[in-house]
């Protein structure tokens, strides 16, 4: 009787606790990161009772939750995918919708300010047509600037998410470390039990820290989980978490990067950072954002220096060489704030030597005692090779072809500095956001050309005197004629200016440009010895309405100018439209499929641990007709019970 | 597979998402009527539109250039044919004067008339075009190319340069012509060489026409052509010591009948012999002066009595190389009116007619240049020149003869510059139909990049509004299936 009683009663408790558990799956169905609970029952001991064994009712044995442990690190590994491609997209889109916009004037504006010499070279002496290519300008340097300020600015957007991201990571780990101590706790006095909810809510919170960040988790034999981000920073350990921090990026004050620790142990870990959220800011600013500011930068500097260099080779109406029409920002060598000889070294400057083998790539320069100056690509992180012409100049990249190097780097003195010391050199970035007109007097514009220099008609060599242009742009035009003779051997030459006396000897080295009389020139080969070279009168030879220079600027639309001389302007420009528009569809479509994963994951783990209703009101049922058929065994027992007594009694 | 309630709803909305967003971006075709805003939706076709649009912009700018060129070089050459009118008028009245007949008064009403027509000349000259540019100026179009001074000379002010104009992609067409390759840079005399009598000639040489029989041997050489006096040839075995003077006389202009012979009968007696007919004895005049043929002598000394002199007809020329200052022709080579004299192994030929006096010279020349202009003042000169003498009727004769030959070249100068005209403007013509095709071509694949395919864009956006509504429908009748209705 009373083995029916316990028996009875045992199994109104097991199927209470049933009911229970199901009701609060049910209650939870909707929870976010809720994991599907059962209850687990065993068969109470059987007890012999001589011809056999009976068992003595059911217990519970504990209430489990059904993970599958793979499908929830597939799924977490999916959405962080998801996330990375999902911040990286949004960066991206931001920078296409400016750089990659069918509107943004620069396309149209890029063809006008050519089509506007292109009208002026059928009439040079118009001043309203002078006029009109001046206001193109302006309208072209402000379609770029713009255009580069946007671009520029997305790197603002990037740095606050970064640090609000950052917050969120610190808000996560603190977080997770604290419900670490609560489930050690747990463990510690349940007697074994898992403290189901609490490890539901870390799982959940390490999902979400796994959005946000790359992550590897460690669970303890105390039931604690460690994280650590990046390269193996670890952010929890057990009930203690560190925080992140965002700094300054060394060379780009408006940059943020992120550190670990604190006070000597500092660590920078931006480029160990990778996953999730912050991955993917981070790698867009380095694989989209600047390399779109370098490329338009290229764009603005190609055409600036262009125009300036044909303005320089022309004369004007008020007998001066032509005026720089552009303010070009040149590019921009920055010392890494690590540096240790930051305070005494000073800053290298750099100027494009060779516009025609200008790309859109960005250097870091370093110094090495055993190696010298090195030079990698800031983007791909590959080397690129550094000639160093003397103590105090650097060419970069070296090319064995012999052809100029596009970039010279001037150091600002011989002794190099402390070894490791790094600089980033920038060529065209400065230029997006910094080109500007220089030029506001019409009658400053060169269309027609200078009076050529002419070879002496006895001279030994056939060398000729090429791009005779200004050596400072917008100075008076030379009025007398200037005459270079060489000495024998022709390692030296002498100038006469008009009828006056001849100079003393000059030196010269092959190769090397010529300053003379306010011209700067270069020889098409080597001169020989008695050599003479006669460069007119320049008055009035912008008179009129000679033309050349104005059909030679026009002609850059379409002429051969970058890559060596095979690329146009223009075509430079759509190439850099397209590069951002084929990141950002190869990011989309990427987007798309990481989506789609992530999807197929959350699937495959919902399909162990979410809660399906209806199976939960078929459990309902079921719990029920057992309790049911359990009160009913009570009954019976206390019936049987009855029947006894009433039997004995009387 | 298990499937949780909350995997239902994530289904139906992740293709609510997805078929929204599809319309959406269908919508945004339809009613901008681009296929794409940003670069990120198609980047081939984002590229494509920048070079296209680049292009597209240059040829509209050439079309413009070539209107620009087309009004200039037509204004040009309606310049240049009022000019060809002007100069064949001119040509007309100097054929005119050159009658024999006219008196001073009336060559100087001509020359009159000529000045009059070469102001119109020099108005043509500064012609301007619609913007105010000047076209005949080279590249110094801001000020009048032609100046004309107080005493008529006209001076070029502009310079010989030419502008080239971009019509298209590498194709370049030169501008209006400058000044001086109209105007001024004519070649005088025949385009080779001209002849310029000496302005202390005087004889009545007139010199007629010149040419170049040879123009491999023609080597630029400047010659000097020197008339002498009929010369005296005394006889090989004259016995006596006379000797005669060199011939003097009004030789008149009709062409000389050929040599004479003085024989001596006796110191004191001689005949003459022309052409086979032999005069009768003549006495020697107490002065010594024989005469007879258009030509006087004057004997000195005695002559012996078999003694004969030939007296040599008609002036006799030498010609010299004054390039290399050798002798070609020797002296005393006879000189017959009209006839071409033609100087050995240099393809130089002319005509001097009439009757040049001793000391007379004529000198040949490579072409030179000279404007029309200068040619124009000469021969207005000339006509208001008083030409009474045959010395002055002559030098008349020849000024107009020159003046005559630089017109001619002037005029071809002119056609031929009209030629070249004619060739620019019809290569800009072609130059114009290829640009139309290529603007045509362009426009057609920026269209074809860059708008939206109305068909295709609508019929997607039915399709994903019928999708749309399929999910949405679906998902209301699962919702209403549930255990608990039934419970």
């Amino acid at each position: 009787m009373g083995d029916l009683l316990n028996t009875g009663v045992s199994a109104l408790q097991a199927f209470q606790q049933g009911l229970a558990v199901t009701a609060n799956n049910i209650s939870n169905s909707a929870t976010e990161g809720y994991t599907r609970e059962s209850v687990q029952l065993a068969p109470s001991l059987a007890q012999n009772f001589g011809a056999g064994y009976v068992g003595t009712g059911v217990s519970v044995t504990g209430v489990v939750r059904n993970l599958n442990l793979f499908a929830q690190s597939q799924s977490q590994t999916a959405n962080q995918a998801a996330a990375q491609q999902n911040a990286y997209v949004d960066v991206a889109q931001q920078v296409d919708s400016t750089l990659g916009s069918t509107s943004n004037g620069i396309a149209a504006a890029l063809a006008a300010f050519y089509g506007a010499y292109q009208t002026l070279s059928t009439n040079p002496s118009s001043t309203s047509l002078r006029s009109a290519v001046l206001s193109q300008a302006q309208t072209l340097a402000q379609a770029i600037t713009q255009a580069g300020q946007q671009i520029a600015s997305v790197t603002g957007t990037i740095n606050s998410q970064v640090g609000s991201t950052v917050t969120q990571i610190n808000a996560l780990t603190s977080n997770i470390a604290s419900i670490n101590g609560q489930i050690a706790q747990a463990v510690a006095t349940g007697a074994g039990q898992a403290p189901n909810t609490l490890l539901d809510q870390r799982d959940q919170l390490v999902g979400q820290l796994s959005q946000l960040t790359g992550v590897r988790t460690n669970i303890e034999a105390s039931g604690m989980v460690d994280v650590s981000v990046g390269s193996g920073q670890a952010v929890v350990v057990g009930a203690t978490s560190t925080p992140l921090a965002v700094t300054n990026n060394p060379y780009v004050p408006g940059q943020s990067d992120i550190v670990y620790g604190t006070g000597s142990a500092v660590q920078d870990i931006t480029s160990q950072v990778a996953g999730g959220t912050l991955g993917g800011l981070l790698s867009a600013q380095s694989q989209i954002v600047a390399p779109a500011l370098s490329s338009l930068g290229q764009i603005a500097t190609a055409v600036g220096l262009s125009t300036n260099n044909l303005q320089a080779q022309g004369a004007t109406a008020n007998n001066t060489f032509g005026a720089n029409l552009f303010n070009v920002p040149g590019p921009t060598v920055t010392a890494s704030s690590t540096n240790t000889d930051a305070a005494t070294y000073g800053a290298p400057s750099a100027l494009i030597s060779n516009l025609s083998a200008l790309g859109t790539a960005s250097y870091v320069l370093q110094y090495s005692t055993s190696k010298g100056w090195t030079a990698t690509d800031a983007q791909t992180g590959a080397s690129v090779a550094v000639n160093t012409l003397n103590a105090t100049t650097l060419q970069i990249p070296a090319d064995s072809s012999g052809a100029a190097p596009a970039l010279t780097v001037n150091l600002p003195r011989a002794t190099p500095p402390a070894s490791g010391d790094t600089f980033l050199l920038q060529p065209t970035a400065a230029a997006a956001t910094g080109l500007t007109v220089a030029l506001t007097n019409p009658n400053g514009l060169a269309a027609a050309g200078l009076n050529p220099a002419t070879a002496g008609a006895n001279n030994a060599s056939s060398v000729t005197i090429t791009g005779l242009s200004a050596s400072t742009p917008g100075s008076a035009l030379p009025s007398q004629a200037t005459t270079l003779q060489f000495n024998t051997p022709a390692t030296s030459y002498t100038v006469t200016v008009g009828s006056g006396a001849p100079s003393a000897a000059i030196p010269y080295t092959p190769g090397s440009a010529i300053t003379v009389n306010g011209y700067s020139f270069n020889f098409s080969g080597i001169p020989a010895a008695g050599d003479s070279f006669t460069i007119p009168s320049q008055t009035g030879a912008g008179i009129g309405s000679a033309n050349s220079i104005a059909l030679a600027v026009a002609g850059l639309q379409s002429g051969g100018l970058l890559a060596n001389g095979t690329i146009s302007i223009t075509t430079a420009y759509a190439n850099a439209v397209g590069a951002i528009g084929n990141q950002t569809y190869a990011a989309t479509t990427a987007q798309t499929a990481a989506q789609a994963v992530a999807n197929q994951a959350t699937q495959a783990l919902q399909a162990s641990s979410g809660v399906n209703l209806d199976e939960e009101g078929a459990k309902l049922v079921q719990w029920q007709q057992a309790y049911a058929a359990a009160g009913r065994v009570i009954s019976i027992a206390q019936q049987t019970f009855q029947t006894l007594l009433t039997a004995l009694n009387g | 597979m298990r499937i949780s309630s909350q995997t239902l709803a994530d289904q139906f909305l992740a293709s609510l998402d997805k078929t929204q967003s599809a319309i959406s971006t269908n919508e945004q075709q339809i009613s901008t009527g681009q296929s794409f805003q940003v670069a990120g939706d198609n980047p081939t076709a984002a590229t494509a539109a920048v070079t296209l649009q680049g292009s597209l912009s240059q040829i509209s700018a050439y079309a413009s250039n070539s209107t620009t060129v087309q009004s200039r070089l037509s204004i040009q050459d309606s310049a240049l044919s009022s000019v060809t009118a002007i100069l064949t008028n001119i040509r007309t009245l100097t054929v005119q004067a050159s009658n024999s007949t006219l008196s001073n008064t009336d060559r100087a009403a001509l020359a009159t008339n000529i000045a009059q027509q070469l102001q119109s000349l020099t108005q043509l000259a500064n012609t301007q075009d619609g913007t105010g540019q000047y076209l005949f100026a080279g590249t110094a179009t801001g000020a009048p190319p032609f100046v004309q001074a107080a005493n008529g000379t006209v001076s070029y002010q502009g310079n010989n340069g030419t502008r080239q104009i971009q019509i298209g992609s590498g194709r370049f067409v030169t501008d209006t012509d400058s000044g001086s390759a109209v105007f001024s840079n004519i070649p005088n005399g025949n385009g080779s060489f001209a002849v310029q009598p000496a302005s202390s000639n005087t004889g009545f040489g007139v010199v007629g026409t010149t040419a170049v029989t040879n123009s491999a041997q023609y080597s630029g050489h400047s010659y000097k052509i020197d008339f002498q006096a009929p010369a005296v040839v005394p006889a090989l075995g004259n016995a006596g010591n006379a000797s005669l003077s060199a011939p003097v006389g009004a030789v008149a202009p009709t062409p000389a009948p050929g040599p004479t012979t003085i024989n001596f009968l006796s110191p004191t007696t001689y005949t003459l012999s022309f052409g086979g007919t032999t005069s009768a004895v003549q006495t020697l005049a107490a002065n010594g002066v024989i005469s007879g043929n258009g030509f006087s002598v004057t004997l000195a000394g005695t002559p012996a009595a078999t003694d004969s002199f030939t007296v040599a007809p008609g002036p006799t020329y030498s010609v010299t190389d004054t390039t290399t200052n050798t002798s070609v022709v020797p002296a005393g080579t006879a000189y017959s009116s009209g006839q071409s004299i033609s100087i050995p192994n240099s393809g130089v030929q002319l005509e001097i007619s009439g009757a040049p006096a001793n000391g007379d010279s004529f000198a040949v020349a490579p072409s030179s240049n000279q404007s029309i202009f200068a040619t124009l003042s000469n021969l207005v000169s000339a006509l208001k020149t008083p030409a009474t003498t045959a010395t002055q009727t002559a030098a008349l004769q020849n000024a107009l003869n020159q003046n005559l030959g630089a017109i001619d070249q002037a005029v071809n100068n002119v056609s031929d510059i009209r030629t070249q005209v004619g060739t620019r403007l019809n290569a800009v013509t072609a130059q114009d139909t290829i640009n139309s095709n290529v603007q045509l071509q362009l426009q057609g694949s920026l269209t074809a990049a860059t708008s939206t395919d109305y068909a295709a864009a609508i019929t997607s956006l039915s399709q994903e509004q019928v999708s749309l509504q399929a999910a949405e429908q679906s998902y209301a009748s699962l919702k209403n299936l549930s255990i608990f209705n039934y419970l």
